[in-house]
């Protein structure tokens, strides 16, 4: 590293003046110059030999307190103290590199190749697809012009197995490639399935169920499979023909298909997979999302049952205590659903003998269970108890007598501030008005999140007649408390209360200011 | 019971594509105004969208509440419509106190409601929270050849006072939904803004970010 400069030298630099001579030889010789020059050579091995001596002090004195460390306890800790790890400062991250966008293009390259190649053997596929003749020697010459294959001389052995080709070890050819192999390390393509590949619109349609239809292609008498995805046709010995053309249909199911060779094949699945990866949603997602779903219910459900909750455990009468009951069931059915399928989503594929899960995605499992787990615990498992009805009415009693001492209090410190303006007539009105506009109760309880995407607006009342527009107004919002509370909006009912409230306490007021003399 | 159930069903269900927006701010609205200017009609227009010729008037003060999207907000109003008649008079400080807009209506073919909507605007100022927000509304804008209150005096009105000016229609929807919304683009959409210690002006309801946090441990 040059010093200062950041850039990385290579190559063959001489040691002394870093300059890059390219040859191993030419380094030699430029490096010769140099050891005339004796001080430089001498100072450099000055240099080396101090760092020698100093790395092996500094060994030999590590080395020395961990041998001698019992006997030596006091000043062995000194010397531990000065390189125990713990006792250095953080160190700071130095320079850093992203090596992204380098490791994108060698990527994109070689992707690239892999893309070229299988788009090459889509489109061949896809010329053999075209008015491919049924009569099997019509059909070999067709597949002969589209792809050209391999001179049989050139081959000796199968190159997949290694094995040498002979009068009951044939050599065939890949239709898509042209490569020779033998029939057991031939791969078949059944005739639906290149359809289904090289029509984009016919696979986007059946995406959902390609990799289905993939298996089932697949007749299971005729059909052992290494993996899943590997169609490896095995036929029977008894079928074994001579002449390659007649493997061209299966016997059993009396479907066409496609030699390939494995190489073409792994193309073609990687292609397919890829395909599908993106227009499915692997199932772990699928699960997530509902029970994404569930826990937002269970929020939403669980904000309003804790307001209806603290409500009711207080003896208010803003929130009625059936209605809390159910939202109650609700959260605990939620819960209930959340509970089972975040199981399912931890169990997922470990029945699955040949591809468990493993590694990050069974991580990935369990931390999406225990994060269920964890979440159900401190949301629903802690939801507060509602009262009984004998608790509520217990409840509501003590509220009420509490309310009630409330006003008394208020009562007698109204008729004393009265009793204070009567003395200060002068200023008797603007103080009266300050009395009135402080104890406006300002403050709503925070409601819940109820949102009415339409508006709301009670049923215009039957006539509440009444002298007095106040006691009028008290009937007409009692009424719409009413209508509210059965339309379910509670946010509603909640100003509604507030607004009674208010007005309670205002004509008590005006009560007040009628009494005095 | 199943009814119950449903509704509650019908509700988490309306909330959900609402998610995605920032927050619901609720705010509460007072009609004023002479009597049978058309109050109720605007907010029947409003709220229901109904409108009938032959509207009862308004005994002492009716509630409604309708929701308004604004970009990425969601604004409640809570309105109260009063009662136009004397004899309700009593009741509207209670109603306009701590209200964060009021809309003053006055009836277009009548200039002395013209006069009365000007009297309310110097109450509100007087007597209603600082930071109020006014509008007023020049009502039955459809009877347009019975014209009584000019539009420029009205809005040169409007605008020495700072108000809104809107002339509407109950009957035929003119401007109503515009009104509303002009109040509520005015409306401050924040506790850090709205300030001043009224009565829970722009009360934040519902944060959306807080509720698409994720599961405690995940990826830690």
């Amino acid at each position: 590293m040059a010093e200062g400069g950041g850039e990385i030298l290579e190559g063959f630099l001489c040691p002394i003046c870093k300059v890059d001579l390219g040859t191993a030889v030419q380094l030699h010789a430029h490096f010769q110059e140099h050891t005339e020059d004796q001080d430089v050579l001498k100072s450099l091995k000055d240099l080396l030999g101090k760092a020698k001596k100093k790395i092996l002090k500094l060994d030999e004195e590590i080395f020395s307190t961990e041998c001698e460390e019992q006997a030596r306890a006091s000043s062995a800790s000194h010397l531990m103290s000065s390189y125990n790890p713990v006792n250095f400062e953080p160190q700071e991250i130095g320079a850093t590199r992203n090596y992204t966008s380098s490791f994108r293009a060698l990527r994109n390259s070689r992707m690239e190749r892999y893309a070229a190649e299988t788009n090459k053997l889509l489109i061949r596929l896809d010329k053999l697809l075209v008015d491919l003749p049924t009569d099997p020697v019509k059909r070999k010459a067709y597949e002969q012009a589209v792809v050209p294959w391999i001179d049989d001389r050139d081959v000796k052995l199968c190159p997949t197995c290694a094995k040498h080709f002979h009068v009951a070890r044939r050599k065939h050819h890949c239709r898509l490639c042209g490569a020779i192999m033998c029939h057991d390390c031939t791969q078949f393509l059944p005739l639906s399935l290149a359809k289904k590949m090289t029509n984009p619109a016919f696979g986007h349609q059946e995406s959902g169920s390609t990799r289905i239809s993939i298996a089932a292609s697949f007749s299971p008498g005729a059909v052992s499979l290494p993996t899943p995805n590997l169609g490896l046709l095995r036929r029977s010995n008894s079928s074994t023909s001579l002449n390659s053309v007649l493997s061209l249909v299966d016997t059993i199911t009396g479907e066409q298909h496609f030699r390939l060779c494995i190489h073409c094949k792994q193309l073609l699945d990687t292609h397919e997979k890829l395909k599908e990866s993106r227009t499915l949603k692997p199932i772990i997602s699928q699960f997530y999302e509902r029970l994404r779903s569930y826990q937002m219910e269970a929020d939403q459900l669980a904000v309003m049952y804790n307001n209806m909750c603290q409500s009711l455990n207080c003896g208010e009468s803003t929130y009625n205590l059936m209605n809390a009951q159910v939202v109650r069931v609700k959260l605990l059915k939620l819960a209930e659903s959340i509970d089972s399928l975040s199981n399912k989503i931890a169990i997922l594929g470990t029945k699955d003998v040949e591809n468990p899960p493993r590694g990050k995605s069974l991580q990935l499992q369990h931390m999406i269970r225990t994060a269920a787990t964890s979440y159900l615990r401190e949301q629903l498992v802690a939801l507060p108890t509602l009262p009984t009805e004998a608790q509520l009415k217990a409840l509501q009693n003590q509220r009420r007598q509490e309310v009630s001492a409330r006003i008394q209090q208020e009562k007698q410190l109204a008729a004393l501030e009265a009793h204070q303006a009567e003395m200060q007539r002068k200023r008797d009105s603007p103080q009266r008005k300050d009395i009135h506009r402080s104890s406006s109760p300002g403050q709503h309880k925070s409601a819940d999140q109820v949102m009415s995407d339409t508006g709301w607006g009670p049923e215009a009342a039957q006539m509440f007649d009444s002298e007095d527009p106040m006691i009028q107004q008290m009937n007409i919002i009692r009424n719409y408390i009413k209508q509210a509370r059965a339309a379910h909006k509670y946010d509603e009912v909640a100003t509604l209360e507030q607004n009674l409230k208010e007005l309670k306490e205002e004509y008590w007021r005006q009560q007040q200011v009628c009494d005095e003399p | 019971m199943t009814n119950l159930g449903s509704a509650m069903a019908n509700r988490s269900g309306a909330q959900r594509p609402n998610g995605t927006q920032g927050k619901i701010c609720q705010f509460k609205l007072v009609l004023l105004g002479e009597s049978a200017v058309g109050k109720s009609s605007l907010v029947l227009r409003f709220v229901k969208g109904q409108f009938h010729e032959y509207q009862e008037s308004t005994i002492g003060a009716a509630f409604l509440t309708q929701t308004v999207c604004l970009d990425d907000t969601t604004v409640k109003f809570e309105i109260w419509d009063t009662a136009g008649q004397e004899r309700y008079h009593s009741l509207a400080p209670m109603y306009y106190r701590g209200a964060q807009a009021a809309i003053v209506v006055y009836d277009i073919t009548n200039q002395d409601t013209f006069g009365r909507a000007k009297t309310w605007v110097k109450e509100l100022q007087r007597q209603a929270s600082p930071n109020i927000v006014i509008a007023l509304a020049g009502n039955k804008a459809d009877l347009a050849n019975k014209r009584m209150v000019e539009y420029d005096e009205a809005r040169g009105y409007a605008e020495e006072n700072g108000l809104l000016f809107m002339e509407t229609s109950a009957k035929t929807a003119m401007n109503v939904n515009d009104i509303f919304l002009a109040i509520a683009k005015k409306l401050p959409k924040n506790e850090q803004v709205a300030g001043a210690g009224t009565s829970g002006q722009g009360r934040r309801l519902v944060e959306s970010e807080g509720q698409q946090k994720a599961p405690g441990n995940c990826c830690k």
